[in-house]
């Protein structure tokens, strides 16, 4: 059975993955983008804020400026595919790639730094209320700018772009904000988990894309037609005790080298399930 | 007013000439290939031409991309299913609608003032759309959806419309109910219309002349 304290860890790591899925959701699903830079834009925001706080940096600037870093890396993910006519799943491809070497040369070469005696959002706090407050303030931006009339445009594009450029919708500009919203959030969600954790890593990226999905496809399928960002968050919740029940059940003999093939196994049960629907 | 000189796209529009005046009702017919959508797509601005102009009031909107045009110019297209958002509302496409040719601020969508304006609108289709602003468009019928599009195309002051042979998906009564809607609607407000149409009813009963499409060229607009 899993321990009160393994159960807080795992809702605190999947409040702070939630951030990291809404921007998997608004690429995937709002803008109908498969941006796969997300990996690098994870270690960018992770990078840019332990550097910063190594720095003697205010904890919370060094969030918005990780949110910033991811941000760039959207933008140039977006103008590959919109003005250099480079497929979509390869912009992601190429940004992602390059955002390695871009990680390590923020980082001063080193590929691993840690923040252990730093002073970071999480310190002398309540590790659960912060990391719901960092959460919170997402949620709220993304369910208003998506009732706007601007947010009404971004979301056009992902669903009819025909439509949207004849009712006077800027594809191409929305497009590159969307890819650049996202990684902002992908890159803060690399920053705020680097500070929860206290180690940045320039692996740590891999395979974000497929945790922000799969909490993506969780949510929806607890929380259909509900607040999707809320249910973002409750899916990267739900995904994060699903995974500590399972690698710390004695029951089934899964250990922690297990993590991916769990992973994949509840996206082929959750998505499988999807279509049977 | 509407004028083309010259226009040349694709080896399908070939130095087409064509002047439409304001508050005018033009049918354009023509075989398979005539190059009727493709007229349609250069007027809009889908399609930019190899050559020539385009001028709606006497501006030059040749270089000017389609989001931009929007403002002056609304489509209904021929499938439904392009012509509406499935994954929206009845009442966020309206509001989509709303915004052609208007700065997309970041202000909350909905508002009392749009609804009763979305309701008057949709009242006149006789579909009870108007009691389902929440409803998701995709699970309205194809019929309803092309309904839905047309109102959405008059709800803008637009100065050109553009209808891709509208009627199509739709049944006998309620094609009869929006092509009245529409003839209503772009003489109240002096829109400059062009409709393809294959149905002999509506070449004979509408519009003010008609365009004959070949190969490209317009070979008679009476």
């Amino acid at each position: 059975m899993l321990t009160l304290q393994e159960i807080s860890a795992a809702v605190e790591i999947g409040l702070i993955y939630g951030i990291l899925a809404m921007g998997i959701y608004l690429t995937f699903r709002t803008i109908n983008f498969p941006d796969l830079s997300c990996d690098g834009s994870f270690v960018t925001g992770a990078a840019i804020s332990s550097v910063m706080i190594k720095s003697g940096c205010d904890p919370y600037l060094a969030l918005l400026i990780a949110a910033l870093g991811g941000g760039l890396a959207g933008i140039f993910t977006g103008i590959l595919n919109v003005y250099m006519k480079i497929e979509d799943l390869l912009s992601g491809i190429i940004v992602a790639f390059a955002l390695y070497s871009v990680n390590l040369r923020i980082m001063g070469t080193s590929p691993n730094l840690t923040l252990v005696d730093e002073i970071t959002i999480f310190s002398g706090g309540n590790s659960l209320l912060i990391a719901c407050a960092v959460t919170v303030v997402p949620v709220a931006f993304f369910t208003y700018l998506l009732n706007t009339d601007f947010g009404l445009g971004l979301r056009s594009i992902g669903q009819n772009r025909q439509l949207a450029s004849a009712s006077g919708v800027n594809v191409n500009a929305m497009l590159i904000f969307g890819l650049a919203v996202s990684n902002a959030m992908v890159g803060m969600c690399g920053a705020t988990f680097t500070q929860y954790q206290g180690f940045c890593d320039v692996s740590q990226g891999i395979g974000s894309l497929v945790v922000g999905l799969t909490s993506v496809i969780i949510g929806e399928k607890l929380l259909n037609r509900f607040n999707v960002f809320v249910a973002c968050v409750v899916g990267s919740i739900a995904y994060r005790i699903f995974i500590a029940f399972a690698i710390n059940s004695d029951v089934l003999g899964l250990k922690t080298q297990d993590l991916n093939l769990i992973t994949g196994l509840l996206i082929i049960f959750t998505m499988g399930r999807k279509k049977s629907c | 007013m509407l004028k083309m000189r010259n226009i040349n796209v694709r080896n399908v529009l070939m130095d087409l000439n064509l002047t439409i005046n304001r508050n005018e009702f033009v049918l354009v017919v023509g075989d398979n290939g005539a190059g009727k959508t493709t007229l349609f797509n250069a007027i809009s601005g889908n399609i930019k031409p190899e050559s020539g102009s385009i001028l709606i009031d006497d501006c030059d909107v040749t270089d000017m991309p389609q989001y931009e045009r929007a403002a002056v110019v609304a489509n209904v297209f021929q499938d439904p299913k392009i012509g509406t958002i499935a994954g929206m509302t009845i009442r966020e496409n309206l509001n989509m609608a709303y915004m052609r040719g208007k700065k997309r601020a970041l202000s909350i969508s909905n508002s009392d003032e749009r609804d009763k304006l979305y309701r008057e609108k949709l009242q006149t289709l006789g579909m009870g759309l108007e009691n389902r602003l929440n409803d998701y468009t995709g699970d309205l019928s194809g019929g309803q959806r092309q309904a839905l599009s047309i109102i959405m195309s008059l709800i803008t002051d637009s100065k050109i419309l553009l209808l891709d042979e509208i009627t199509a998906a739709l049944d006998g009564q309620t094609s009869d109910r929006i092509t009245k809607i529409i003839n209503e609607n772009i003489h109240q407000q002096k829109k400059t219309c062009l409709m393809i149409t294959h149905n002999r009813t509506q070449i004979d009963k509408l519009g003010d002349r008609v365009l004959v499409l070949k190969n490209g060229r317009a070979q008679r607009l009476s």
